[in-house]
């Protein structure tokens, strides 16, 4: 059994090749596994899902990995309830930290899958920036985020990742986020002469414009919104718990990167 | 004598077509028993099967100058940078098994990250990035504080 963990452990994970990194994984794989046989409620529902103790004990320990080499970016790792880890970058450090991604003999994220925004206008930096990457060498996936506002350019990958280049301009379309040195940022969804960017969440459901087809004018014809019925609400949220089950479901689960604390040490130089 | 002048005449043919025949069909067979033997010997690939990845002509010198020229550029890092030792190690893991293990094959399994050709990419940007990791200094500590709540998730909680 624990040479079939082993084994699982050197195919798996990022930590592969590197003979100190294998054991070092290893290490904090087996008391885990025992620990989750024993002591932590096993779920069985067959429409729940399930976690994997090793895998998220591999995340965990990339993470602090990443979070060691590049202590000057990242402020925060994740693991999603999904089993997913996710590292939050300063803007600053988007460059490096992807670069890292990629490079790295011990990362290998050399395809970028999605790229993407998020917009929770609260928020002093209301748009969050999404960085889906994927290893096809260690067969895992990670995910980059980052943060900006309206105003503030954030740098293009396009450089590191050319597969960037239509989904920067596809944020730039939806939500407004400027990517700078970009090599050709321009509308690429919306329709010629729109205004506005429609995913943010004070652009209205229904637009400003419409437009129809005008029998005199024998042209189609763009004329701001009329709505026929007025006060139209979209209220969207019931009065009902929808998921009472799973009030308490565990939800992101931050990772403690303070055991690398040496390295974070500034430089004495 | 029209039949036998018939008959030398497409001998003669025959004769002409078989030789031709057979001198390229001798190349092709030498060659391919040469290139068989080479292969079972572990000397030789004939392709990485990999579009656009030709194989390694001498792979242990490219990988040797690949190695100790990020060795260098890790040694102008600070000693406690945390990507120099880890880059370090698994560079210098790597230098050795090269310097090591002459045959091509037995190296791939060693290493266990691909073919050699992919080694070799692998050492290139390992390379590019320390020369990158040079001017970013990420080993600094934090360049900004998280913004309130900008992590925080659901957050309506």
């Amino acid at each position: 059994m624990a040479s079939l963990v082993g084994r699982i452990v050197s195919r798996g994970l990022p930590f592969k090749v590197n003979g100190l990194a294998l054991t070092f994984a290893s290490q904090h794989v087996r008391p885990k596994t025992s620990e989750s046989a024993e002591h932590v409620h096993v779920e069985k529902r067959p429409t729940v899902f399930k976690h994997d103790a090793v895998k998220r004990s591999h995340l965990t320990d990339f993470g602090k990995y990443v979070a060691e080499c590049l202590p000057k970016y990242v402020q925060r790792i994740q693991l999603t309830a999904g089993d997913e880890l996710e590292v939050c970058v300063a803007p600053e450090g988007i460059i490096p930290t992807l670069a890292f991604m990629k490079d790295h003999h011990n990362a290998q994220f050399a395809s970028l899958a999605d790229l993407t925004a998020v917009d929770v206008p609260s928020r002093e930096y209301r748009f969050e920036i999404v960085y889906n990457l994927l290893s096809l060498r260690y067969n895992s996936r990670i995910r980059i985020k980052t943060y900006t506002d309206e105003l503030t350019p954030i740098e293009s990958c396009f450089e590191i990742y050319k597969a960037a280049d239509w989904y920067e301009r596809e944020v730039w379309d939806m939500f407004g986020v400027f990517f700078a040195n970009h090599p050709d940022l321009r509308r690429i969804l919306t329709d010629y002469g729109f205004e506005g960017h429609p995913f943010r969440k004070d652009f209205p459901l229904s637009g400003y414009v419409e437009v129809r087809y005008d029998d005199e004018k024998k042209r189609v014809v763009v004329e701001p919104l009329e709505l026929a019925q007025e006060f139209r609400r979209f209220e969207l949220s019931s009065p009902w718990e929808q998921f009472p089950n799973f009030r308490n479901a565990p939800g992101i689960e931050e990772v403690d990167t303070s055991g690398s604390a040496g390295a974070k040490e500034p430089e004495k130089k | 004598m029209s039949g036998l002048l018939r008959f030398l005449r497409s001998y003669d043919l025959a004769q002409r077509q078989i030789s031709r025949y057979s001198f390229r069909f001798k190349v092709v067979v030498i060659r391919a028993i040469y290139l068989k033997a080479k292969m079972a010997s572990g000397a030789l690939k004939m392709t990485t099967k990999l579009t656009l990845l030709p194989v390694a002509k001498n792979p242990h010198h490219t990988l040797g100058a690949l190695y100790s020229k990020t060795l260098r550029v890790l040694q102008k890092m600070p000693e406690n940078a945390a990507y120099r030792k880890y880059t370090e190690q698994i560079v210098q893991d790597r230098y050795n098994a090269v310097q090591k293990e002459q045959n091509v094959a037995k190296l791939e399994e060693k290493i266990n990250c691909g073919q050699i050709e992919e080694v070799i990419i692998q050492a290139e940007n390992e390379l590019n990035l320390a020369r990158k990791m040079l001017t970013w200094k990420p080993w600094e500590p934090l360049c900004q504080e998280t913004p309130k709540d900008q992590w925080k998730w659901p957050i309506g909680k």
